[in-house]
Order: C-alpha cells, then sequence, then structure tokens
C-alpha cells in the first residue's frame, strides 16, 4: 500500500502562482476554476506586517469529508490515497462543495473560457477534457501519476517548493525530505485543520525567514474603522456565546419535552370513551385489546371488570388487533354467556402469559419515553453531525459575510435550497430522471411513513383496527411498498455496481441498507400476521420491528441515513454561499480564483498563521492581487 | 504530454491517439529568464509547457514561471495580429484594411524610398524592444538598419535600464552575477529589488540554496512589504528615494567602525589616485613628467613618494603602499598644486553630519541603530551580496544613489567570492556574447539615438556630441515588440509620433501601440520562430525553435527585413539571402571567446553553458584575474568604454567638469524630488509602479488566463492615507498629478509606507476604470551628466520616471 502525498515548503514557496497556471493547462480548467491556489497572505499593521503565501490543493484525505458527504458516491478513494470525483457519477449536487473545508470543490453553473471559438487549442484540446455542472477538483494529476510522472503543479514549481511521493514509504523523495529537514532546520511537517477530523495527506513546513521590521516609525494609535467594529464584536463575544449555549440547551430541551407530550397524547383516548386503565386495568385480556400493544394473545378475560354494554362493545367493533366479531357471527346472547364466564373466572395470575405482561408493561406512555430516549440519543448525535458539517463549510468564517448579506435573507435561500434540493431533489430531476425516481421511491415512502403515523396518531389514536381500504391503512402500506421498491433497486444497484465501495464508507452504507431492509420487512409481517389471523406473532413481529426502527434511528449520525439531513444541509449552505459570494459583500469573495471559498480560505490562514507567525494570526487579510 | 487525458473517472480513459510531438525550446519575453520548455505539439497545436528541467547546472532545473506557462493563451489569444493591417482612419481609430504583405510591404518600401530620398536614412528609426532576447529576428532588423543607415533607438536607455552609476564606478552599465552565485550567500541586501516576483526562476537561490543551506539573513529595503519580503529576515520601510542617504550612513559606520577593507581599496579602486585642489582633474603622470595622460599617480607610503599605477594589471607590488589619507604638494607647470587621495575626499563627504545615522534616521525612517546593525552584518558577513532593483535607478539621481551603494560594497571588500558583490539584473541588455558579427556586418553601424530625444522632438542643448540628431527630424519609426504608449510618457511619444510620417508597428498581439500605427505587421510569438537566446540570469546559450508554424499570417523579423530590403534597396539582399539557422552559425563563429567550441548542433541538444567561470561572480576578469576595468560590454571594445573610467579602476571620483558643476564628482545625496517644479513637490504621495508576476512589462497585460486571477488594475494604499481621504478596501479611485490622471481600485493594505502608493507596472488603458494609465508621470527630461559620455546601452540618458508625486482621490 502506498500513501501519496504532498509537503510544500513555505519557505521555498515564493507565491508565483506557476503552480496554479500548470494546473489549469495540465487539466484544462474553466475560467474561475482553480485547483492549485495560492493564498497571498498579508498579516499585522504598518508597519509590523508580515507576508505569507500558503499553496492549497485538495488534501487527499484519508477520511474525506467530501466522500462522505455525495449522495452519489461519486467520490472515491483509491489504494494509494488518492480521492477522485469521477466525473460520470457526480450529479453535481454540490454538497461536496461544502464539505470540503478546505473549499478545494468547485462546481460550476456553466462553464467558462478564455479564449475565441475558433482557436483549435482550446477548442479541440482544452474544453473537451473536463465535464459540466460537476464538482471537479485536484486529482494529484492521477493521470500523470499513473504514468510515473509527478503532478503539474511539482514540475512546473520553480522553487521546489512541492514535494511528492509516497510517504509510507521511507526511500521516497518526500519521506526524506521530511528527515532531512528535521535534521537542518529543526522543522516539524504540519496539516491544516487538524480539527476538522479529516486526515489530510498534505503536509507544510513552516517558514524560516523572521520577517522583522524597522523603522522609526510607531505603529498606528487607531485602526481602521471596520477593525474597531471588530473589537466591539470580540468585546460582546464572551456574553453571546453563554447566551447561545442557553439558549442551545433550552430548545433541546423543548424539544425532548414537546415529543414526550406528543406520544403522550398518542396514548390518550378520544372524546368520551374510557380510558384504557378503565378499560383493561385488570384484564388478564387486555393484552387483547389494548392499545398499547397490538397482539391477540386470547386468555379469559377473568374477572373482567368491564359492564356487559363495553364488553359487548369490545367485541363487535374490535379493539387493537382484535378482529371485531359482527351480530351475525355471534348472537348477543352467547356474547352474554362469555361475559358470565369471563366474570366468574378467577384470575390465575400463573395463566397470565409473559408476553402478556411485557405487552402490559409496553404501555404507549413507555414505549413513549422508550422512544424519546433513542431519538433524544439519535438527536445528540444528529446534532453533532450536523454541528461538524456547519464547520467543515466554514460557518465561523461565513458569519461576518453573512451578517452583511442579511441572515434573513440567507435563511431564505437555505430554506428555498432545502425545498428545491432537498425535498424535490431538482439538481437529480435534471441530470438523471431514473436516478430520480429511484430515489423519489425511498424518499417519498418514507415521507409518507411518517405522514401516515401522524395521521394515525391523530384520528385513529387507540390504533383500531381498519379495513385496508381506510385510507390510513392505504398510505402506510403504500408508502412501505414504495421504498421496499426503493430498497430492491438499491440492492440490485449494490449488487451490480463494481464501484459501489468508495474506500471509506461501505459498511456503513451497508449498516443503513440492512437495517432498512428489515425494517420495512418486519413492518410488512406485522400487517401481514394481523391479516393471516397469526394473532400469536404480531407481538414479537412487532417488537422486532420497534428494535428495528430504533436501530435505524439511533445509528442514523453514522450509516448513510445521515445523508437525509446531512446533504440537503450542506446544498443549502453550498447555495448560501455562493450567493454570498456573488452578491459583492465582500471583495475578496468575488475576487479570488474560484470565487466562494474565500471564508474557507481565511479559516487555512488563520490556522497556517497560528503555526508560523502566532502573534499577528489575529490580524490578517487575504490578498487576491496584485 | 499527459494533458490528453480526460480527468480519470473510476476506469481511467485510454488518451485519444494522435500523433504526437515533444520540442525543447527557449522562451524570450524582456524579462531575463530565458526558461527551458518542454512543449508538446499535438497537429500543429501546443497542447502543453512544461519546465525542460535540462540544465546541465542541475540547481538551474527546473525553470519557468506562470507566463511562460500561459503563453498559450497569448499564441492563441484573441488579440493575436492575423493579418497585415493598414489603417485607413485617423490614427488610434481603429479603422483599419486587412491587406496582404505584398500590399503592405509596398506601402511601407515606397514610403521608406521617399523619406530616404528627401531627408536621409537616418530620419527612420527603428526601436525594437529588446533585443537581448532575440539575437537572430530583432538582430535581422538591427543589421538592416546599419546597411540601410537607419538611426537606431535602443530600447535599453529609455527603458531607463541603464544604471548609470554603474557605467561611472565600472565602466559597464551593469555586473551580474549568475543567479546560481545567490545561493552562496550568508547575507543578502535586496535593495528595492522584488526578486521573488520578477526573478521566478532564480528566486530559488534565495529561498532555497542561500536561507536553507546557509541560513542567510535576507534584507528587503523597500517602502513595500514586497512579495519578497516574505522572505526577508528584516524589512526596512524606507522613505523612497532616500536610499543614496541610508548607503552613505552606512559608509560612515564602516569608517567610524574601521570595518573598510584597505586593501580591497588599494587593489580595486581609485581611492588611492591623487586629485589636483585646482581644478578638481586627477594628477596624471604627464602633469609631473611621469609618464602619459592616461596614467595615474598614487602616493606611496613606503617610499615617499609618487607612484604610477600600471595601467595592464591591477596588481601593484607588495611593497607599495599607496596613502589614502594625506595632502602633497606637486609642482605642474612651474606651479605648486596642492593633491590630496580620493580617498580623502570621499571620507570628508561621508563623515559629515548629514550623514551620520541619526541623521539619516530621520530622513529614511530607517532607525540609527538599524542602519548600524546592517552595515556593521555587511562588513564582516562573508559573502554578502547586494542586489539592487531597479526603482532606485528610475530617478534623476539614481545615479548618485547606486554609486553611494557600490561606495558601501567597496568599502566593505565584499567581492570577489560566489556570493558577493553587487548585482542589478536590469533587463537582458548584457550581452553573453559579441553579437556584431550578424548585427554589424562589414563593420557598418547604424546611427544611434536615444529614444529620449525622439519623444523630446529635438535634441538638448546638452546632448552628447557623439549623437548624430537627424538633420530633418524624424520621419518615420519603425517600433518592434514595443509598446510605448503604455509607458510612461505616452502622451509626449503621442505627440512625437503624430509628426511623423509613418509608424510601422511589429507584434503579435494588437497592443495600445499598434492601435495607434499607420502598418501593423503581425510577426510570429517566441514559440514560431527560430532565435538564439542568452541572458545575465543564467550562462546558458539556448535555440529557441519553431516549436508550431507562424500562426495565421504572421511572418518572421528575418522574412519582413529580406522583403523590405528586396524592395527598397535590392543591392544589399545578399546580406539577407540567409536563413534563421545561418544566423546563429555567424553568431556562434564571431561571438567571441565565449562560443568557442559551441556549435549549432549542440545547441539543438539542449543548453549549452558558455566558456565563463562556474560559478560566474561577476566582474570575474577583474577580480580573480586583476585586468583593468572596465569589464567588456559588447558589442564594443574595451577602448570604447575606457573614456568612463580613464584609471581602470572602480572610480568613486569623476573628474569631467560636468560632475564639477553639478557637485557629483563624489557620491553624495540629493533629495530625490528637489529637481521636480515647487508644485508637483507639494502632491502629497509618491507613486511606485514595480514589476509585477503579471506581466513583463505590458506583455501578457492581455493574457485572459492571468487576468483571471488578477483580475483589475489596483492601487496599494495605506490605510492611513486611505482613511484620510475616505477610501475603503475596493473603492473606485482616481490617481492625478499635475499631468493626468487615471481610474482603477483601492487596494487598502497595511503592507505599503504611508505617504506612499503603489500600482502595478505595466497595464494596459483598456483595464482601468478610466484614463491613460501612466499619465501621472512627470515629464521626459535628461540629467546633464548622462549626456557626459555617450555609448549606446551603457551610457546613454537614463530614466526618472519614480520620482514622480501624486494624489489619489475616491471616485463618487
Amino acid at each position: 500500500m502506498a500513501r501519496l502525498a504532498m509537503l510544500i515548503d513555505l519557505t521555498r514557496c515564493i507565491g508565483c502562482d506557476a503552480c496554479t497556471i500548470a494546473c489549469k493547462q495540465e487539466n484544462g480548467t474553466p475560467a474561475d476554476v482553480f485547483f492549485a491556489r495560492v493564498l497571498n497572505v498579508e498579516a499585522g499593521t504598518y508597519p509590523t506586517v508580515k507576508r505569507i503565501y500558503i499553496p492549497v490543493l485538495c488534501n487527499h484525505c484519508d477520511n474525506p469529508a467530501c466522500l462522505k458527504a455525495c449522495p452519489n458516491k461519486a467520490i472515491f478513494r483509491r489504494d494509494d490515497g488518492i480521492v477522485l470525483i469521477d466525473q460520470d457519477r457526480c450529479r453535481g449536487a454540490g454538497a461536496c462543495v461544502s464539505a470540503c473545508p478546505y473549499g478545494n470543490i468547485i462546481l460550476t453553473d456553466r462553464d467558462r473560457w478564455y479564449l475565441p471559438d475558433d482557436r483549435p487549442y482550446e477548442r479541440d484540446f482544452v474544453r473537451p477534457r473536463l465535464k459540466e455542472q460537476v464538482a471537479r477538483k485536484c486529482t494529484f494529476c492521477a493521470h500523470r501519476v499513473d504514468q510515473g510522472l509527478e503532478p503539474a503543479c511539482v514540475v512546473a514549481c520553480p522553487t521546489t517548493a512541492r514535494i511528492f511521493g509516497d510517504v509510507e514509504d521511507p526511500s521516497s523523495k518526500i519521506s526524506r525530505y521530511i528527515v532531512e529537514q528535521q535534521e537542518t532546520t529543526g522543522r516539524q511537517p504540519f496539516k491544516l485543520l487538524p480539527e476538522a477530523q479529516t486526515q489530510p495527506a498534505n503536509m507544510y513546513l513552516g517558514t524560516m525567514a523572521a520577517q522583522e521590521v524597522s523603522t522609526t516609525e510607531a505603529p498606528p494609535g487607531r485602526r481602521e474603522i471596520p477593525t474597531e467594529a471588530e473589537q466591539q464584536r470580540e468585546r460582546t463575544g464572551v456574553l453571546v456565546g453563554a447566551a447561545r449555549l442557553f439558549t442551545g440547551f433550552t430548545l433541546l430541551w423543548l424539544i425532548a419535552i414537546a415529543v414526550l407530550l406528543a406520544l403522550q397524547a398518542k396514548a390518550q383516548p378520544n372524546g368520551a370513551a374510557p380510558t384504557p386503565s378503565e378499560l383493561y386495568a385488570d384484564s388478564a385480556c387486555a393484552g387483547c385489546h389494548g392499545p398499547n400493544v397490538m397482539g391477540g394473545l386470547g386468555p379469559p378475560l377473568a374477572e373482567t371488570k368491564l359492564t356487559y354494554d363495553q364488553f359487548l362493545k369490545i367485541v363487535r367493533e374490535g379493539r387493537g388487533m382484535m378482529p371485531a366479531t359482527p351480530v351475525s357471527e355471534m348472537p348477543d346472547q352467547e356474547v352474554r354467556v362469555i361475559y358470565d364466564l369471563v366474570r366468574q373466572t378467577r384470575l390465575d395470575i400463573m395463566q397470565v402469559p409473559t408476553s402478556y405482561k411485557v405487552g402490559q408493561w409496553l404501555s404507549t406512555t413507555h414505549v413513549a419515553v422508550i422512544f424519546s430516549i433513542v431519538t433524544l440519543i439519535a438527536l445528540v448525535f444528529t446534532i453533532r453531525v450536523i454541528l461538524y458539517w456547519v464547520d467543515c463549510a466554514g460557518w465561523k468564517y461565513l458569519k461576518p459575510y453573512l451578517q452583511r448579506f442579511g441572515y434573513g435573507r440567507a435563511l431564505g435561500v437555505f430554506l428555498r435550497s432545502l425545498v428545491v434540493d432537498g425535498l424535490l431533489v431538482a439538481h437529480l430531476w435534471r441530470k438523471d430522471r431514473f436516478r430520480w425516481l429511484m430515489h423519489a421511491l425511498m424518499l417519498y415512502g418514507f415521507i409518507g411513513l411518517g405522514v401516515a403515523d401522524i395521521l394515525m396518531t391523530i384520528f385513529n389514536p387507540t390504533r383500531g383496527t381498519l379495513p385496508i381500504t381506510h385510507p390510513l391503512k392505504l398510505l402506510p402500506n403504500i408508502a412501505g411498498l414504495l421504498i421496499l421498491a426503493g430498497i430492491v433497486y438499491v440492492r440490485y444497484r449494490y449488487s451490480e455496481d463494481p464501484y459501489i465501495d468508495n474506500g471509506v464508507t461501505l459498511s456503513r452504507d451497508y449498516t443503513f441498507l440492512s437495517l432498512l431492509t428489515w425494517t420495512i420487512l418486519t413492518g410488512f409481517l406485522v400487517e401481514g400476521l394481523g391479516y393471516a389471523g397469526a394473532y400469536m406473532w404480531i407481538q414479537p413481529a412487532y417488537m422486532l420491528h420497534l428494535a428495528l426502527v430504533a436501530g435505524l434511528f439511533v445509528t442514523a449520525p453514522f450509516t448513510r441515513f445521515s445523508h437525509v439531513f446531512v446533504v440537503p444541509i450542506l446544498i443549502a449552505l453550498t447555495r448560501v454561499t455562493s450567493q454570498v459570494a456573488f452578491s459583492g459583500v465582500e471583495a475578496g469573495f468575488l475576487d479570488e480564483p474560484s470565487p466562494g471559498r474565500h471564508h474557507k480560505s481565511e479559516r487555512i490562514a488563520a490556522d497556517v498563521l497560528q503555526q508560523v507567525a502566532p502573534e499577528v494570526a489575529g490580524q490578517f487579510r487575504l490578498r487576491y492581487y496584485p | 504530454m499527459a494533458t490528453l487525458h480526460a480527468v480519470p473517472g473510476r476506469i481511467p480513459k485510454p488518451a485519444p491517439q494522435e500523433k504526437v510531438r515533444v520540442v525543447r525550446t527557449t522562451d524570450s519575453p524582456n524579462c531575463t529568464g530565458a526558461c527551458g520548455w518542454m512543449a508538446t505539439v499535438v497537429n500543429d497545436v501546443i497542447v502543453d509547457l512544461k519546465p525542460a528541467a535540462d540544465y546541465p547546472c542541475e540547481e538551474y532545473n527546473p525553470r519557468g514561471c506562470l507566463r511562460g506557462m500561459s503563453m498559450t493563451h497569448i499564441i492563441y489569444g484573441p488579440d493575436r495580429i492575423k493579418t497585415p493591417l493598414i489603417r485607413v482612419g485617423e490614427r488610434g481609430e481603429g479603422k483599419w484594411r486587412e491587406a496582404t504583405w505584398d500590399e503592405a510591404m509596398d506601402y511601407i518600401a515606397q514610403k521608406m524610398k521617399h523619406i530616404m530620398e528627401n531627408y536621409g536614412p537616418e530620419s527612420m528609426l527603428l526601436f525594437n524592444q529588446v533585443v537581448g532576447t532575440s539575437y537572430v529576428q530583432k538582430g535581422a532588423q538591427i543589421r538592416m538598419a546599419a546597411l540601410l543607415g537607419m538611426s537606431f533607438a535602443t530600447a535599453y536607455d529609455y527603458n531607463g535600464d541603464i544604471s548609470m552609476g554603474f557605467t561611472q564606478t565600472f565602466g559597464i552599465d551593469s555586473v551580474e552575477c549568475e543567479t546560481k552565485s545567490w545561493g552562496y550567500a550568508k547575507y543578502a541586501i535586496l535593495w528595492s529589488s522584488n526578486v521573488l516576483q520578477t526573478r521566478i526562476p532564480d528566486a530559488q537561490f534565495l529561498t532555497r540554496f542561500a536561507k536553507q543551506r546557509n541560513n542567510c539573513k535576507i534584507v528587503s529595503i523597500d517602502p513595500r512589504c514586497s512579495q519578497t519580503a516574505k522572505a526577508a529576515d528584516l524589512w526596512l520601510p524606507i522613505n523612497p528615494g532616500t536610499d543614496g542617504a541610508l548607503a552613505l550612513a552606512m559608509c560612515q559606520v564602516l569608517i567610524e567602525e574601521n570595518l573598510v577593507d584597505w586593501e580591497f581599496l588599494r587593489t580595486y579602486t581609485d581611492c588611492a589616485t591623487l586629485i589636483r585642489e585646482d581644478n578638481g582633474m586627477r594628477l596624471r603622470a604627464s602633469n609631473v613628467g611621469m609618464g602619459g595622460e592616461n596614467e595615474f599617480l598614487v602616493w606611496d607610503e613606503t617610499r615617499q613618494e609618487l607612484y604610477k599605477l600600471p595601467t595592464d594589471t591591477l596588481e601593484l607590488p607588495e611593497d607599495v603602499r599607496p596613502a589614502f589619507r594625506g595632502e602633497w604638494t606637486v609642482q605642474i607647470d612651474g606651479k605648486p598644486v596642492r593633491v590630496r587621495p580620493v580617498y580623502q575626499l570621499l571620507e570628508s563627504v561621508i563623515m559629515r553630519d548629514e550623514y551620520t545615522p541619526e541623521r539619516v534616521a530621520q530622513i529614511t525612517d530607517i532607525p540609527a541603530e538599524t542602519i548600524r546593525q546592517v552595515a556593521r552584518e555587511y562588513a564582516t558577513t562573508k559573502p554578502a551580496i547586494i542586489i539592487i532593483g531597479m526603482g532606485i535607478n528610475h530617478r534623476y539621481y539614481g545615479d548618485l544613489t547606486i554609486r553611494s551603494i557600490l561606495l558601501l560594497s567597496t568599502l566593505a571588500g565584499n567581492y570577489g567570492t560566489p556570493g558577493s558583490g553587487v548585482s542589478i539584473y536590469s533587463g537582458q541588455h548584457h550581452f553573453r556574447i559579441d553579437i556584431s558579427g550578424f548585427w554589424y556586418p562589414d563593420g557598418k553601424r547604424p546611427n544611434v539615438v536615444p529614444l529620449h530625444y525622439f519623444v523630446l522632438g529635438k535634441p538638448t542643448e546638452t546632448i552628447n556630441p557623439k549623437i548624430k540628431y537627424p538633420k530633418h527630424g524624424f520621419k518615420a519609426l519603425f517600433v518592434s515588440h514595443g509598446n510605448p504608449l503604455v509607458t510612461e510618457f505616452s502622451s509626449l511619444m503621442k505627440q512625437a509620433i503624430d509628426r511623423l510620417e509613418l509608424f510601422v508597428v511589429i507584434d503579435f498581439s494588437m497592443t495600445p501601440t499598434c492601435e495607434y500605427a499607420d502598418v501593423v505587421l503581425p510577426a510570429p510569438t517566441f514559440w514560431e520562430k527560430y532565435d538564439l537566446v542568452g541572458t545575465s540570469c543564467h550562462p546558458y546559450l539556448q535555440i529557441q525553435q519553431p516549436v508550431i508554424p507562424p500562426q495565421y499570417e504572421s511572418r518572421t523579423e528575418l522574412w519582413m527585413v529580406q522583403e523590405l530590403v528586396k524592395r527598397v534597396a535590392p543591392e544589399l539582399y545578399h546580406y539577407f539571402d540567409l536563413t534563421e539557422l545561418d544566423a546563429v552559425r555567424i553568431l556562434l563563429e564571431t561571438g567571441g571567446k565565449e562560443t568557442e567550441g559551441i556549435t549549432l548542433e549542440r545547441l539543438l541538444q539542449g543548453p549549452v553553458r558558455l566558456n565563463v567561470p562556474d560559478p560566474e561572480i561577476g566582474l570575474d576578469e577583474q577580480l580573480l584575474h586583476k585586468k583593468p576595468f572596465p569589464p567588456r560590454a559588447y558589442p564594443f571594445r574595451v577602448e570604447q568604454q575606457r573614456e568612463f573610467l580613464k584609471t581602470g579602476r572602480m572610480e568613486f571620483y569623476k573628474e569631467e567638469p560636468i560632475y564639477q558643476q553639478m557637485g557629483e564628482s563624489l557620491p553624495v545625496f540629493k533629495p530625490a524630488f528637489s529637481h521636480l517644479p515647487e508644485e508637483d513637490q507639494k502632491m502629497p504621495l509618491c507613486i511606485v509602479t514595480p514589476h509585477s508576476k503579471w506581466r513583463v512589462h505590458s506583455t501578457h497585460s492581455n493574457n485572459p488566463v492571468l487576468l483571471n486571477v488578477n483580475r483589475k488594475p489596483v492601487v496599494e494604499i495605506n490605510p492611513r492615507d486611505a482613511m484620510a481621504r475616505g477610501i475603503r478596501d475596493g473603492d473606485l479611485v482616481e490617481i492625478y498629478s499635475n499631468y493626468g490622471s487615471y481610474r482603477l481600485w483601492a487596494l487598502v493594505t497595511e503592507a505599503i509606507k504611508p505617504g506612499v502608493v503603489c500600482v502595478d507596472h505595466g497595464w494596459w488603458d483598456r483595464y482601468l476604470a478610466g484614463g491613460k494609465y501612466h499619465s501621472v508621470h512627470t515629464h521626459q527630461k535628461i540629467k546633464p551628466t548622462h549626456e557626459a559620455y555617450f555609448l549606446p546601452a551603457v551610457y546613454a540618458p537614463g530614466q526618472h520616471w519614480k520620482d514622480t508625486r501624486v494624489d489619489v482621490r475616491k471616485v463618487e
């Protein structure tokens, strides 16, 4: 196994942009698409100014955020560590653009070119190389690497500031250089943004120049106007942070309580009907009828406290999974006889089946509490995951620009994108209708199940038996069937697609797929058992179903399930960022090569300055020219 | 090679099966890089350029930069001229007729004949930028000018590239060590030099070799925290134009702390020669009957008598100890005349109060302690190198500044080893070989007139008598690969062009100068023709090859010259009946000792190192072999340079009357802006116009791929100046002076000294937000001392475009 990586020596780098241009030429990128950028940082205030150049390119991470975020599995990692975007698979969703914490993925709406259409150089040799409207990034010049050549930026660097090779091979150029520099200049390589946990392959060596300044001029007493505003923000920063923490916790609790209340309400009977405890509390037969557990277990209703009318009503209308007995099948007198018999029968606690006791314990409240805990755990992890992705999207550094852009406006863009890109999956609709359809089976099936559950809670809180033709019955069944069809397709695709393994996420993908498959299958099993009259099996099947649902939810943040919330959020953030970039709120965004990653570049600059010049890390500016 | 692949998806796509050719060539814009490239060609289209990295000296690999690599976007660029164009409207109106070559050539030839008959051939002026990049093609134009008797304006003097301070001191306009030599330095002073941006292929000798190998301390003296300050250990934000004072203060520190290298002064300089008090001239051997007019005397302390300096060597007998201080009386024509050594005079100037570090700190804004420290470190760390940038030379008193810096280096004796000396990489005019054999057939030379006089429209009163300004003035101008309408004095230049009967421009891109032409002739780029290329930055001779055929209707310069000569003077055609490769052979055969043994066949294999020392340290013959100064400036003979340097030693005392009149016999400091009219001096800001990595002068200004990164022209301004004018980052602003104005965008940055603004050199007007680029600059003016001597491209009038004061206002 090899691990290809690049080492960038910041002492050698002169910020000449030769790598930027060499890359453009090698990869035939259109205007505004730059895989190898050089950040030009000036830090400090006159006269104590420092300059630094930071070449950035795809880090070919061991744990690539882009790869995990890709909804189409178009991004994959080769055995030598190169992370590539499959240009044929990419559907241009844009999730990876936000996901990459380094801002190294570029997705443009339409390609603009440099030369007139009649120039054969560009027309015949450059334009055909890349596909339009797909995400693109540095490939470490994989096509050159495969021919035994070094990447274009490496061979073009006039100061040999870029050293490329296999870090796992101690005799490689890069490994020897690291050792040599540790010995001669005492410099240790560092990686960018370790907190993003992406484990980048690329390394940097710090600058050696002292960059001191000597002048008789005193540093200015007053700083630039915007800087004062920044100071103001810094002062209020701590309070704001505390307030936000408090709000966050409160919100979390409110959500938790709301969920509990909702589940409680679900347990409440509607109208004037007797409460379940009134109905069945002491009945050995409660398991047959209760809204708490759906099982027809059939032991005698010994010492029942029900009145005859109540008993008759239950028999005639059915409850829970207990089927209704029409008048024609059993005359009232017979019911009366049964009723009397039941009342006289002494309750022998030993006769009550364990499943009934479990069912008894699994009251609505208990289920609600369990699911609340499950959901809470899932929620905590989900929030952590979302925070991770929001961090990857560079939220902290985007915020100052959002403030100028307007939070309201940004929220509008965000919500619109959630609908268009998340709910309607517009990008897929445009690119690949068949895949959209398959995706829709799953997506809308899921939504159907959710809606069915809500409607059921409202209109049939006791989960009374409904005929198969009832809308409340049709909806979940159709939704389930849609998902099932989707699963069948996905499973087919997984078995047929030789490239389904992107080198990182396969186990997590299969975890989700398996859990989902079994969840849906057990759901139908429960339904089927009811119709088949195999009441004995309903409860175990149902409990299995519940366990699977819980498993699905709890593992959601770690499996492919997470794409349900991750992808729409990332796409929406990508849309917001590009809106900010093109709104002109900040010169930096528009002026940079590949507009739209200014805030991430700032994050990298802050990180590198922390390593090489901590004293001025607080105040720096990125410059795109001259 | 590899570019034919699509970006790989899961399954590697096979490369299209095309016939691929790989050609080794070198490009040659006026950046002095002369980098070797490997071009991949498919169907006669360049699809890939990669550094050739085939220099036998491994340290030079790889060479190349973003401009060379993006040449594809110029070769196939949107502004490429496709056919000859003949103007049909008014000049600059933009109305053209696409012509055939025959039409265009007939048109020009007929005009030329008319001018030659009526005004003489010297009324036609050839101005080509810059011949050092193209010994064959542009050489052919000079060959034609020489044979027809045309006037020729060398680009170097008009560009302000000639550092007269060097010629005055060393007898040659510039001294450059090969850049490999930088890597040996343990101390480097980058004096207003931005090598990290302007010498990209050579920058690694500082950041990689000097810094990483020797832990060299790098000092950057620049009003702007230029990109080079990134590699600097110490940045000295100097007040623009006060560099001379800084150098003299450092000299004072050296003398005060006794860090002077007396042995060096004794051997290599004129410091011991005696100066007469009566007329300020040097004491000559002929004055006291000891020898000839050009033999000079020192006072030998061992024998306590006058000693005549040898003229054939710098070596002095061991027991001769020339006095540096003292005063003696000699009898000249029966009269007693007091004489003193040059050093005594120098010391009396340097030790003046005005050059104490404390006083100089006040004008330069560099603390006295730092001045002392840098001077001390420079004198005691060996080898230490000084690299001078052109900024300080583009000033009216720039020669004085450079003389002061050379004095500093000489006092410290920091010469003679790799990584020492003073180098000034000012364009590609330091000819590596003798090109006379091809350029000047039968010893015929064109009539050289600096372009300054063309722009001024008449000779100055103080013009050097060697310059033959045409009797009838100029009637035709041929500009080849030049863009003078994008330089600082473009408005005057335009007026001068308006007086012409014929204005021909030869270029590959439709430049602003082309737009003003009568006839535009499409030339091939460096990638479409043969040529021979040398540079001062490295000692490799390289051949330029036609990687692709000339695009569209373009024809090589040699072809154009052949066609013109056929029409204008068919009797001379036999001089031009040769191919480019024939010309290369001639150049190699007659190139002097540097090209001995180098054949065309070897050159076609790859770069060949000239016969020069390795590493070349600059002034090699003088410093290593004690051969008298000046070093030969090709294509001239040393005898022609003798007038600059009669003593044959580094001269810090200039005896010519004009220097004495201006008080510049010795290096002194004169405030940079003091020669300007009072209303100019009142403008609050200095403007500097440095070269950037995006352009070679104005070439690449229109390169679409570079414009994609460097999107618009900006003026760098310090927040303190910006705040006072209500300017915020990104605002549209106007720079104005008493001469003009133009609009662009503000870049409010902490990386520039307050009181200084900076605009990149070379923007074409069309990229500005309005106005004429460079229109704010002070008008053309010639310093009389620059007319003291004349030798084309070695000593000729300089430029002072950095002596400009402006102001900036916000555009509402």
